[in-house]
């Protein structure tokens, strides 16, 4: 299989706005998302980085991101410590690096809520549950897309402004989270392309 | 002139009776709750718990759900309920769990973390380089998990996390309550969940029926197809107590009235009679209301629901006297003593009450006293003069009805006494164990009511009240550091798997003694920050990211201790506010509820000789009160029943009418409970009650068919006077007993089955001479 571009060279930079011919209309979309719903399951690495001002570097670490159908989404970090995200259904159970494990409710926690619901309808090709909990913002075309989203309640908007998520063709590679406070948390897909550092 | 005068003068004495007891009727007010009928308590866990249930925390919270199916739409009524009330002064708060108020704690909490926190007490190294480098390892791994996003608003002021521990122990004592659409709601989905405190206590139930009068009204808007509104909570429940006493006492006398009306108009044929008969039953509950009323205060509930049972007696009495008046107008020289007996043995058994010592029972015992004697005499020197100036022909069909009934009931001897044997032998063999002392079963609340107050509980992860421990001090400080010594003995069975859980107040509110501790264990600025440069050194953390937290640690170490008022406004502070009360004698008393008491024993063991600790069972120490009450109530009855059968012996004319009448009445009694037990499966409280009030009606029926009349047309008028009492007194109470009131039905059911066992005895063991005349 021929390796795709990096996805994130092809894109506008964040935060301009996207006015391109080849914008994603609505009957476009709807088809890219009936494509990501054939999918079923997937499981894939990934490599997430925080940019934060509270440090020197960005942090990273990498594990794998498993989605199955209709509402599983599991993150299980492998390096540097193992830990775990289980969102099932309305609950979702967190093993922190050196805590305790710990099951929590989803609606408790919008940041976790934000989370699950984009994940989970990005995957599993949902996109009426997608426009349920965000607005939504289309553009590229079918075969490189970016769809930017903005939490529609206003708790999960007091954590997390925007989430970019961007694709090829049926397969979401990278999904950027935007924190109030600043932070960027990068998560990049790659079990069927290049990882972030691949320039 | 001169017998003019006699013949008015009881009118006179009457008129001016009458309107005395008007004018004080007119300003009586009326009692619904259980606990005004209960007695006063014996010793000072029972005051304790007496004052847990009538002004503890919950007599002013309300639990309030909007129900439906469509989540966002119940979300959306719960917000804006909340709103409407928000200014309203019957309400001290509305809280619906909303995103607001829970920043509102977190943010209280965050500023207070130094001072409540569960590690506040731990080693004083906590600060020191070494362990300040652990939690800032531990930081960055978590900035790294799923926790990050949650974590990283306060990381910069909090590297320790200690706002994470605060809630975790906080939370550990049950499942917090669900959030959907950022409101409370049920697990299911289906009820968004409300609680709101009255600003009226439960003295004030008019103030505390307005405010939930204001909360319908602002929910009103909000109606639509498919969503409900329900309150419940101790100040509903009292209101809806008192709604439905109310109106069941008040519409089942009322049915009770129209049904004996044409009972007796079917009989009899005189619209003057029954408008006679007005006059006993009218001078027996305005003097039986306004005795009470004078003696007591008030009048309540129950016992106004007693005033049925008057209605019956006293309509017994015009039935007597207009059947048993000759052509002429004269009565048979037996008949005002045996009417006297009757009165008087009926009353007998209710003085008893008047002296038991219990507040209910006086007040029963007073308003059935006064309420019969009042008909008596209204009915020896007013009615004759009112009634029709000839009796009507007796009906034949009803005659003859009657002398066929006693005739089968004759036949039927043996049965009944094997029946009564019977009887006896069941409530011997149950003993002790028929009576059931719950309140809940003496509730006037209705089981689905209970039911529906039971599920809203649970929505909000309230306890059920169960089990609790109150702290008492001279003042708030002294309370606190009592509550702390008990909190330690607490979290010791917690981790002996003893309770399951118990909420402290001095986990969010330390007493200054611990506070200052705690702020004399934070190093000061220098020291912190050179621990922290040390700690940095080397770390993923930019230097100067945690200088806010050297200024929160800074803050906590020189502010004032924090005080209630720190929490005022937040849902904290109105928990706190719950569970800090002022005592009875002017000093503080704090409330810990427990849950999941595995080992009662233990708990009062590891707590006993605590200074101003009481531990409390409130189920089972209400049922403790409730069993003396019966207890002592029985003794009441006894005395009641041994004072009837003294006047009986002593007055019924002859050895043999007594030894009849007297055989009788116990049998009845038999008989009604044994019938009650197979029935429901228990006794209680009520039961008993009326069980001293069917002696007494049972005590009429015998003493007319045992006395010796004057020829057929007398024994004709005992018989058809006897029948129609027991038929008006049957159907009363026949009505009474399809109340949704427990206690009325309860009443209704024992006093019918009664009056019915009472006739079939007094019939099958009249006096033969009689029956076969």
């Amino acid at each position: 299989m021929a390796s795709p571009p990096p996805v994130a060279d092809t894109m506008p930079p964040r935060g301009v706005p996207v006015a391109t011919p080849a914008r994603l209309d609505a009957a476009a979309l709807r088809s890219l998302f009936e494509r990501l719903a054939a999918h079923g399951g997937t499981e894939t690495r990934f490599v997430e980085r925080r940019i934060s001002s509270l440090l020197n570097e960005a942090a990273e670490s990498r594990g794998v991101l498993r989605y199955v159908p209709p509402d599983r989404f599991e993150k299980r970090t492998e390096s540097p410590e193992v830990q775990g995200l289980v969102i099932a259904g309305e609950t979702a159970t967190v093993e922190p690096a050196n805590g305790t494990r710990r099951t929590l409710r989803v609606d408790q926690h919008p940041a976790l809520a934000t989370l699950a619901s984009s994940l989970r309808a990005l995957l599993g090709g949902d996109l009426d549950a997608l426009h349920r909990a965000f607005v939504v913002a289309a553009s590229g075309d079918a075969s490189r897309w970016r769809i930017d989203l903005v939490p529609r309640d206003e708790e999960a908007r007091a954590l997390v402004t925007r989430i970019d998520a961007r694709g090829q063709d049926d397969t979401l590679r990278r999904f950027d989270l935007h924190e109030a406070g600043g932070d960027v948390v990068e998560l990049w897909l790659i079990g069927a392309g290049p990882g972030p550092g691949a320039k | 002139m001169k017998s003019r005068l006699a013949t008015a003068l009881p009118w006179v004495v009457w008129a001016v009776l009458a309107a005395l007891a008007a004018i004080r009727v007119t300003h009586t007010s009326i009692d619904t709750d259980i606990g005004a009928f209960l007695p006063g308590p014996a010793t000072p866990t029972q005051a304790l718990v007496a004052e847990q249930i009538g002004q503890g925390a919950a007599a002013q919270l309300l639990l309030v759900a909007i129900e439906g199916e469509d989540s966002a739409r119940l979300a959306q009524a719960s917000r804006a309920l909340r709103k409407a009330l928000d200014h309203n002064p019957g309400f001290v708060f509305v809280a619906n769990g909303d995103p607001a108020s829970v920043r509102a704690d977190r943010d209280r909490l965050l500023e207070a973390r130094y001072l409540v926190s569960p590690h506040a007490d731990g080693a004083g190294m906590r600060f020191a380089a070494p362990a300040l480098r652990a939690d800032l390892d531990r930081l960055a791994s978590t900035l790294r998990g799923p926790m990050a996003t949650i974590v990283r608003p306060v990381a910069t002021r909090d590297p320790s996390l200690e706002l994470a521990a605060i809630l975790e122990s906080l939370a550990g004592d049950g499942s917090p309550i669900a959030t959907r659409h950022g409101v409370w709601f049920s697990a299911d989905g289906r009820r968004a969940i409300l609680l709101a405190r009255l600003a009226a206590g439960a003295a004030a139930l008019d103030s505390q029926a307005k405010a939930i009068d204001a909360l319908r009204t602002a929910f009103a808007p909000l109606e639509q197809p498919g969503i409900n509104l329900r309150i419940g909570g101790t100040p509903a429940l009292a209101l809806r107590s008192r709604a439905s006493i109310q109106g069941d006492a008040m519409r089942l006398s009322l049915a009770a009235l129209v049904s004996i009306i044409a009972i007796l108009f079917a009989v009899l044929r005189s619209g003057r009679f029954l408008a006679a008969a007005a006059l006993p039953i009218a001078s027996g509950v305005l003097a039986g209301v306004a005795a009470t009323a004078t003696l007591f205060g008030s009048v309540h509930g129950v016992t106004l629901g007693f005033g049925i049972t008057l209605i019956g007696e006293a309509v017994d009495y015009s039935i007597y006297t207009h059947l048993h008046r000759h052509p002429d107008g004269r009565y048979p020289r037996r008949f005002w003593p045996l009417m006297w007996l009757a009165a008087a043995s009926s009353a007998a058994g209710f003085a008893a009450m008047c002296l038991s010592g219990f507040r209910g029972l006086e007040q029963l015992g007073v308003f059935s006293v006064v309420g019969i004697l009042a008909a008596g005499a209204s009915t020896r020197w007013l009615l004759p003069a009112c009634l029709p100036q000839r009796p009507p022909p007796a009906p034949r069909w009803l005659d003859r009805g009657l002398t066929a009934l006693q005739v089968g009931l004759r036949r039927l001897r043996p049965l009944l006494i094997v029946a009564t044997i019977a009887a006896i032998a069941l409530l011997g063999w149950r003993g002790a164990t028929v009576w059931d002392d719950d309140l809940a079963s003496i509730s006037p609340l209705s089981p689905a009511v209970l039911g529906d107050e039971a599920r809203l509980r649970a929505d909000l992860g309230l306890p059920d009240a169960g089990l609790l421990v109150l702290v008492e001090a001279p003042d708030l400080q002294q309370a606190l550091a009592r509550a702390e010594t008990v909190g330690t003995s607490l979290a010791g069975l917690r981790a002996q798997g003893l309770i399951a859980g118990f909420d402290d107040p001095t986990r969010l509110l330390p007493s200054a003694a611990r506070q200052r501790a705690r702020q004399q264990r934070l190093p000061a600025p220098k020291t912190l920050a050179s621990d922290l440069d040390v700690a940095l050194r080397g770390s993923v953390f930019r230097p100067g990211t945690f200088d806010p937290f050297l200024a929160d640690v800074e803050r906590a170490r020189t502010r004032e201790p924090i005080g209630p008022a720190f929490y005022r406004g937040t849902m904290i502070g109105h928990r706190l506010d719950a569970q800090i009360a002022a005592s009875g004698s002017g000093g503080v008393r704090l409330t810990i509820p427990l849950a999941g008491v595995r080992d009662l024993a233990s708990t009062r063991a590891a707590l006993a000789g605590g200074a101003g600790v009481h531990v409390l069972d409130l189920k089972s120490d209400v049922e403790a009160i409730v069993r003396d009450y019966r207890r002592r109530a029985s003794w009441v009855a006894l005395a009641g029943a041994l004072a009837i059968t003294l006047l009986i012996a002593w007055r019924a004319g002859s050895a043999r009418a007594a030894a009849r009448v007297l055989a009788i009445l116990p049998g009845t009694v038999a008989l009604t409970a044994a019938a009650q037990v197979l029935i429901y499966n228990r006794l209680t409280l009520f039961n008993l009650v009326a069980l001293l009030l069917v002696v007494g009606i049972a005590s009429n029926y015998a003493l007319f068919f045992a006395a010796r009349h004057q020829g057929d047309a007398g024994n004709s008028a005992a018989r058809m006077s006897v029948g129609l009492c027991a038929m008006t007194t049957f159907v009363a109470f026949l009505l009474l007993s399809l109340s949704s009131t427990p206690v009325l039905r309860m009443i209704g059911s024992t006093v019918a089955m009664g009056a019915a066992l009472g006739l079939a005895l007094s019939m099958a063991f009249a006096a033969r001479a009689e029956a076969n005349a």
